[in-house]
């Protein structure tokens, strides 16, 4: 998802927008109505004027009118009032407005029309008229001029323009602004959850100090993950303590047969079958203890053992330890390494967990097959590649394999409980390595990639 | 006879431990308690002494190092519940000679005890290891089965130097991954007797008295003489 999209999809921003787009249209309304108001009162001044005006004129002798006319054109120096004095039929006597203008009635009310008045503008001019006829029967004309209101009113959209528009886009940058802290909130979460679905349980979504609603999401969660860690470690204890407590009677048992063993002499039919007997009970321990081992290394919290560590040396050392199995079997066994950085980690563990692989690598490919082992320095890290010629693993199996006693259906037939890929895996952890099970065509390749990883 | 006291609070493991190391013909004494245990290893003449690293009242730890610093180097193998590397390392650091951990195969602990106990005489001066014609040349690094030099790569080499060294002694396969590569942890194959096997190839050839003996659900010897 891009972040453009993201951001979009934040309630803070869909709220901000939102209410941005409100508060635009209140500005529009409130505007609308402070022009209303405006233009009204305007009307209706210009409108007593006139009515003023009408009176007066009215009240004079029609004799004195042309001359009282011209007085008053000369004495309004804005050029916005407009006379006229004609004659009944409609001849000019005197006024700045020298015709009649059609299409108004003669009635004495006050209109609003567009005049052609040469002499103060070349278009159509706005005004507010009256025509009426004196007792005398000539017709006078007054009106004034309301291009002001008109500019007013353009002046007023221009604003709303502006206005709207900059409320919308401060609405927008607002809203940009308020969801990226809960973006990056979002983010932070997102990745503690994907290291957790990893299987990283200990870890927990960040909770901010102002309580938010986010903050108590994220207290919530946690609560939830306290309460399945508690249990998968409250599961997992049991096992271990199975495991732990049937040790000891087995160990006894073992004692016991032992003994009979060690008393029965010579009495071959009964020593096979107490031979088998100590084998038996020796794999079962050997499981217990392989069991015991994963949780003792994934109790180990602490990295207290970690030394630096030289990758070309643990792996010569797994190499030589597990080659001659490799040549029982005819498997040719190589070794390729580059010069890497060293790492920090526990040499013997790092070594046990070799030994589980390469032993794996072996038991799964045929005879005269190959595993190679090759070191190498990557961007990130040291890389270690384990490959093998053997049977493979199919891509559905290769998660479950990593599980305590998961074997794969190939493998039922071969010795060993399926717990040497956990132990790896336990080991890996514990390192912060990353891990890796992919196909080599044909066979498998395990790889470690020696830097830090969440698995 | 070898004189060997063991300190061990719980019954049943005393017990264990008492009846398989009689079985071996030695002298055994139990202590169950830290005090009468460091009492007694103080005062008695001992020749080897098994540890429980936890007791109550008492640290088998303290126990050693009170030992060691009243210059009494009696050998002591340390039994321990406690399997961690760390613990390991604890215990051999202040004084202990080995570490086992519990529960233990009783043939196992035995055969350490033998060791330890065969390591307390002085090692030799002679820079060769001899048994039967089988000679190693510890300065030359070299081994002869006769009059054939024999071609042993270096793992090969130190695997059968320590079973040289401790010739006779039952070893068991823990014993030997732990002593000749320095692990302690299970290697959960038979990786040892795939190496035991090569070794033995180069070792025993055919038409030759075997010197290298498999003891039946235990582990190996290197002996002249061997009785199953």
């Amino acid at each position: 998802m891009s972040i453009s999209s993201k951001v979009s999809r934040t309630v803070v921003f869909r709220l901000t927008l939102f209410y941005s787009l409100f508060f635009a249209l209140c500005v529009v309304l409130l505007l609308g109505f402070v022009y209303w108001q405006t233009a009204r009162e305007m009307n209706r001044r210009v409108d007593q004027i006139l009515t003023l005006e009408k009176r007066h004129f009215a009240a004079l002798p029609t004799d004195r009118l042309p001359d009282e006319i011209d007085r008053s054109v000369a004495r309004d120096q804005r050029h916005v009032y407009l006379y006229g004095l004609f004659a009944p039929d409609g001849h000019w006597i005197s006024g700045n407005m020298q015709q009649l203008p059609g299409g108004i009635p003669m009635n004495g009310r006050i209109y609003q029309v567009d005049l052609l008045v040469p002499h103060i503008q070349e278009d159509l001019l706005p005004a507010r008229v009256m025509i009426y006829r004196l007792a005398s029967g000539e017709l006078l004309l007054l009106g004034h001029d309301v291009k002001q209101l008109i500019e007013f009113g353009d002046l007023m959209k221009i604003t709303f323009a502006w206005g709207g528009s900059l409320t919308i886009l401060l609405g927008l940058v607002f809203g940009i602004v308020l969801s990226s802290h809960p973006l990056s909130r979002i983010e932070q979460i997102q990745k503690v959850c994907e290291r957790i679905m990893l299987g990283d349980i200990r870890q927990r979504l960040p909770v901010g100090k102002r309580s938010d609603e986010l903050d108590m999401l994220a207290a919530i969660v946690n609560r939830m993950l306290d309460e399945i860690e508690r249990l998968m470690s409250e599961i997992k204890g049991a096992g271990d303590n199975i495991a732990h407590d049937l040790r000891t009677p087995l160990t006894r048992l073992r004692v016991l047969l032992y003994r009979v063993q060690q008393q029965l002499g010579e009495a071959p039919a009964q020593r096979v079958m107490v031979d088998q007997a100590i084998t038996e009970v020796d794999s079962l321990l050997l499981r217990f203890r392989a069991l015991l081992r994963i949780s003792e290394i994934e109790n180990k919290q602490r990295r207290a053992g970690f030394k630096t560590i030289r990758l070309p040396d643990i792996l010569e050392q797994a190499v030589s330890l597990i080659s001659p199995l490799a040549e029982e079997k005819s498997i040719r066994m190589s070794m390729k390494t580059e010069v890497v950085n060293p790492v920090h980690g526990d040499g013997e563990l790092l070594v046990e967990a070799m030994i589980n692989i390469l032993d794996n690598a072996i038991k799964f490919t045929p005879a005269e097959g190959r595993v190679e082992v090759s070191l190498k320095q990557d961007d990130r890290g040291p890389r270690i590649d384990i490959t093998d010629s053997g049977i493979g693993i199919k891509e559905s199996e290769r998660v479950l394999v990593l599980n305590r006693f998961y074997r794969s259906e190939n493998d039922l037939k071969l010795p060993g409980y399926g717990l040497g890929l956990a132990i790896v895996m336990a080991i890996i952890k514990l390192h912060g390595f990353g891990f890796e099970l992919s196909d080599a065509g044909p066979g498998t390749r395990v790889t470690i990639f020696c830097w830090p990883h969440s698995i | 006879m070898a004189r060997i006291l063991v300190i061990e609070d719980d019954a049943i493991t005393a017990q264990e431990i008492v009846n398989e190391l009689a079985s071996h013909d030695f002298e055994v004494e139990w202590a169950s308690t830290g005090n009468e245990g460091l009492a007694r290893a103080l005062t008695g003449n001992h020749d080897l002494i098994t540890l429980d690293r936890m007791l109550p009242a008492m640290n088998g730890l303290s126990i050693v190092t009170a030992l060691r610093e009243k210059k009494i180097d009696t050998p002591v193998l340390m039994i321990s519940a406690l399997s961690d590397v760390d613990e390991r390392v604890d215990g051999l650091r202040a004084g202990g000679d080995d570490y086992m951990v519990k529960p233990f195969a009783p043939e196992e602990m035995a055969a350490r005890v033998e060791v330890l106990l065969r390591r307390r005489n002085p090692p030799s001066r002679e820079h060769k290891l001899r048994v039967s014609d089988l000679e190693l040349d510890l300065v030359a690094r070299q081994v002869m089965r006769g009059e054939k030099v024999l071609d042993l790569l270096p793992t090969e080499l130190r695997l059968l130097e320590y079973m040289m060294r401790n010739s006779g002694q039952i070893l068991t396969r823990t014993m030997l991954f732990e002593s000749v590569w320095g692990y302690h942890f299970d290697p959960g194959t038979n990786i040892i007797d795939v190496h035991i096997a090569r070794l033995r190839r180069k070792v025993d050839a055919p038409n030759m008295p075997p010197l290298i003996h498999t003891v039946r659900g235990s582990g190996y010897t290197l002996s002249e003489h061997f009785s199953k």
